[in-house]
């Protein structure tokens, strides 16, 4: 096996986080949040990003290999990670009484949060010609150094040599 | 009592359509929309109960608030389009008197998006709850009751020996 070590990927990354990457990772996170905030649990979008900004760049394995695919898409499955999270902390407590179920649910949660997705994925497309969305993403693109800086020489493993 | 059908009220042959056409896959289909529609809204800070949401909009078209016309669709479909209609309009009138033009910090964007977004997460829930079975026994409850109130409307003809479409 031998080591990727595509070096600078924080730069990488950096580039690949245009206005409209950013302001469709803004628009999937804030429809699946919607849904979410539906359902109980309710998270910002931009600190949804934020966050997993942070856990893909701070991620051991598997780590983003810029060979592999874009930064912004790398992020989208720890946004639908981070949603997913917070509805199974809100059916356990549901479970054990510390809650009731939000009116607007009916059925299975397993539904909801396939349905958070889906929102994500058709507020992504929308969003993009939204330039109300735009500032979020400007203000979101501004910390990137910060939220990036973790994210250093590529160690993953080729399959061939 | 019956219904004044001279006053827009949905006419007997209708309502014997529409009972037809109200089998429980049908009405959890149109619990699923008003499900998944209902989620995205109650996110924007504007929760209702999909069940009574359902209910009033039934009761709306068939006393001729929002006219069926059978030729244009099913009547789940107009329940649906009704729903959609209805909710948008209010959540717009909301969002024009909001300072920013936001009903919920989680809202980023401008209303008008969202309206499309809900109706979307709206058409995947009637699939996935079709699919899941959740909440079948909740349907044949509403399916019954809807029932109960079309033969008030369908007239001494009763059933739906007619109402092939």
């Amino acid at each position: 096996m031998r080591r990727c070590e595509t070096a600078g990927r924080a730069a990488v990354a950096r580039a690949q986080c245009t206005p409209n990457a950013v302001v469709g990772l803004l628009g999937y996170a804030e429809g699946a949040a919607l849904v979410a905030a539906g359902a109980g649990a309710a998270r910002g979008s931009v600190e949804l990003v934020r966050d997993a900004m942070q856990a893909a760049a701070g991620a051991t394995a598997p780590s983003w290999c810029p060979r592999v695919a874009s930064f912004p898409a790398y992020v989208r499955p720890f946004v639908r990670g981070l949603v997913r999270a917070g509805l199974v902390d809100v059916a356990a407590e549901v479970a054990v009484g510390m809650r009731a179920r939000s009116t607007a649910q009916l059925g299975d949660l397993a539904g909801v949060a396939e349905l958070a997705h889906v929102a994500g994925v058709a507020g992504a497309a929308l969003r993009r010609r939204d330039r109300a969305v735009d500032a979020h993403a400007l203000r979101l693109r501004a910390e990137l150094a910060v939220l990036l800086a973790p994210l250093g020489t590529c160690g993953c493993e080729l399959e061939s040599p | 009592m019956k219904p004044n059908v001279a006053n827009g009220a949905i006419a007997p042959a209708d309502a014997r359509r529409a009972m037809a056409q109200c089998t429980l896959p049908e009405v959890v289909g149109v619990l699923g929309y008003a499900e998944g529609f209902g989620l995205v809204c109650a996110g924007l800070g504007h929760t209702s109960d999909p069940v009574a949401l359902v209910r009033r909009v039934v009761d709306g078209v068939l006393v001729g608030r929002w006219p069926w016309a059978p030729s244009a669709g099913t009547f789940g479909e107009h329940v649906r389009h009704t729903l959609r209609d209805h909710v948008v309009a209010e959540l717009e009138r909301r969002s024009r008197s909001a300072s920013d033009g936001r009903l919920s910090v989680l809202q980023l964007g401008r209303m008008e998006n969202l309206g499309p977004v809900a109706h979307i997460t709206g058409c995947v829930l009637a699939t996935l709850r079709r699919a899941d079975g959740s909440i079948a026994a909740l349907a044949s409850g509403v399916r019954d009751d809807v029932h109960r109130v079309l033969v008030t409307y369908a007239g001494d003809g009763g059933g739906a020996d007619d109402a092939a479409m």
